[in-house]
């Protein structure tokens, strides 16, 4: 499977966390009652439009083993670009909208996050787009085994886990471990602004080797943990799948959101 | 509701660290080595369609929500 995604640009939007990215998946599939739901799945072709197969909630409605998936991939990558070779590095850093997100889609995955510093979001995401941390994300080694967020000193110094810190450089990266539910992080490692290929492959390695990986909980344990912990987390756009809400309320609030 | 295919493309997976009481009790450090490798997702549409505008190549699109019943931290 991860051989053959390599052929593909691969997207995993955050469902619920962007009202353009929201419509765009509810374009490509609806549930039963016209809803959004928690998950959604589609092959495009390189306009972003045409639909290679039919979309669906998720890759088990259309293919019945993983393996069969990867055969398909395999297959729609040489007819949609079969001049094609291994051209899956990008040029831009595959890094997550906001740094909240970035942090609890790192928890999620239970990965390291690396965060390029600077003194506004907007304007670090503007960066050269070539530069060494893209490099060093896209290379064989690195590729996919962390993930990516741009941020200000001020806003890491505001998480929980690292108000102790003395200070945050403006500038230059740093390597967070997730906190469990998301909602803070460790600082595991800085580099600076400059630092070559070679320092952020170190700072890379380091960040994989100083985070700690537990058992996964189950759901159930680890919703009773949230709970416990009151954490709850606030999606930006309504939660509409009638996994969470009983069909009378989706449909309600469907109806109140005019979607 | 996970189904069972969609595993192997969420999970980038492992476990959780630090601060939770249950996550503590079998926090280990991780051998890098023993990682499989991993799809290399985007996080955002409007970066997924510029490349594959650029580089011609198709979208394998997944969303999924980052919490389980409100709870972040979980897929």
């Amino acid at each position: 499977m991860v051989t053959a995604s390599r052929a593909f640009v691969c997207v995993r939007p955050a469902t619920y966390e962007s009202a353009t990215e929201g419509k765009l998946l509810l374009s490509l599939f609806r549930g039963r009652i016209g809803n959004l739901e928690n998950s959604v799945f589609a092959l495009l072709g390189p306009d972003g439009k045409e639909r290679l197969t039919k979309t669906g909630r998720s890759p088990g409605m259309l293919f019945k083993t993983a393996a069969q998936m990867a055969e398909r991939l395999t297959e729609l990558a040489k007819e949609v670009s079969p001049k094609q070779k291994q051209a899956f590095r990008s040029q831009q850093l595959p890094a997550y909208p906001t740094l909240r997100l970035a942090l609890n889609v790192a928890a999620c995955d239970d990965r390291p996050l690396i965060v390029r510093l600077g003194t506004s979001t907007s304007s670090n995401s503007k960066k050269k787009l070539t530069d060494a941390l893209t490099e060093v994300a896209w290379s064989d080694e690195w590729v996919g085994r962390v993930h990516y967020a741009h941020a200000t000193a001020a806003e890491i110094l505001a998480l929980d886990g690292i108000k102790d810190v003395a200070s945050i450089p403006d500038s230059g990266y740093i390597s967070l471990s997730p906190a469990p539910l998301g909602q803070g992080a460790k600082l595991l490692g800085e580099a600076s602004e400059r630092a070559s290929k070679a320092q952020l492959q170190k700072l890379l390695h380091k960040a994989v080797e100083g985070h700690m990986v537990s058992t996964v909980l189950s759901s159930r344990e680890h919703v009773r943990e949230g709970k416990r912990a009151g954490v709850s987390w606030e999606t930006v756009i309504p939660v509409t799948d009638p996994g969470r809400l009983d069909k009378d309320r989706a449909r309600r609030r469907l109806d109140r959101d005019g979607k | 509701m996970i189904y069972p295919i969609l595993l192997p493309l969420l999970a980038l997976s492992g476990g959780t660290e630090v601060t939770s009481p249950v996550a503590a009790a079998h926090a280990v450090r991780e051998n890098p080595s023993e990682r499989p490798p991993s799809i290399a997702w985007m996080g955002s549409w409007e970066q997924a369609k510029t490349e594959a505008a650029r580089t011609k190549r198709p979208i394998m699109l997944m969303s999924a929500a980052p919490h389980c019943r409100a709870v972040p931290g979980k897929w």
